[in-house]
């Protein structure tokens, strides 16, 4: 049965997804079964995609918001979540 | 990976598998080994002046590897080379091309053929792997500087509903591009970075290495197609 979730989380400060950060990050959502976006305003990205994750350009501080559809998103966004609060 | 299906018919008309990647391993060992000494200056310059010699040890191996392995369906086979690669590459560029074969081979799976959007998001997979080990982005005089704008290209190509060899002559045009653009950065990552300044003026050994990757597997698909 697919669902899905979402959250928004704060990157730290001074940490943006840029290289090896947006490298962890797209490699623990290619784990997940489910489609997994990350919004930043009205741009988004697919989180499976480093050349997407690349292209939107986060930059630490910013509002990430990351939404999961499909029968694992509730783990998939907690999982995204931690990894983005993490970040360093 | 389904997006492959919903894309253009024309990039499904090239039937790539196994034997692809065997023509393109191949060609990556000639080419090496011809531009071994080529290689070793361009790192003499900026870095420990070992990258020629390694890589091609390295290719060499993967030559024997080839030569051993007669049915292994490709994805299964880039598995096999990546780990071949980290055991007999030294330096940095042993542990990253590994893992960037190890993970387009994950990537492609079980599947004794594959077309060009997987291609193209096996060799996004490789590029994860290697941003992600060596913590570099664009700029940085790095392998990323050729192989990234490689995967753009690639990718942009095939969703433009270009035939996959005019995609991937393409997309070794950029990493050409972006190999030849290194002349003019200063390292930011790697051995070459200890120079700071003195590293501009001097074409990267790993973007020029990387380059030479992706015109072998241009060549190898466009003489199977």
């Amino acid at each position: 049965m697919p669902v899905s979730s979402e959250l928004s989380i704060q990157l730290p400060t001074g940490v943006g997804l840029h290289a090896r950060p947006a490298g962890v990050l797209v490699r623990l959502a290619s784990g997940f079964q489910s489609a997994i976006q990350l919004a930043v305003g009205d741009r988004r990205a697919d989180a499976k995609s480093i050349l997407d994750v690349l292209a939107l350009g986060a930059d630490g501080g910013t509002v990430v918001l990351v939404r999961a559809d499909g029968p694992d998103a509730e783990h998939a966004v907690t999982a995204l979540a931690g990894c983005l609060r993490s970040l360093e | 990976m389904n997006s492959a299906i919903s894309n253009r018919g024309s990039t499904l008309t090239t039937s790539l598998g196994r034997q692809t990647v065997v023509s393109w391993l191949a060609e990556c060992a000639t080419t090496i080994s011809d531009q071994r000494d080529y290689l070793v200056e361009l790192d003499a310059a900026i870095g420990d002046g070992d990258h020629g010699t390694n890589l091609n040890r390295g290719f060499e191996a993967v030559r024997q590897l080839i030569s051993n392995d007669s049915d292994s369906p490709p994805g299964h086979l880039l598995i096999a080379v990546g780990r071949t690669l980290v055991s007999t590459v030294g330096g940095a560029s042993g542990p990253l091309w590994g893992s960037a074969f190890r993970q387009m081979g994950k990537r492609l799976g079980d599947s004794p053929v594959f077309d060009g959007p997987a291609l193209a998001a096996g060799l996004e997979a490789g590029l994860t792997a290697i941003i992600e080990l060596g913590a570099a982005e664009l700029g940085d005089k790095t392998m990323v500087d050729s192989l990234q704008p490689a995967v753009i290209a690639l990718r942009d190509g095939l969703a433009e509903g270009e035939d996959l060899a005019t995609a991937l002559n393409s997309a070794a045009q950029a990493a050409e591009q972006g190999m030849r653009a290194t002349v003019a950065l200063k390292a930011r990552r790697g051995r070459a970075s200890y120079l700071g300044e003195r590293s501009i003026g001097h074409q990267d050994p790993g973007a020029t290495s990387t380059a030479i990757i992706i015109r072998a597997l241009d060549r190898a698909v466009a003489a199977s197609s």
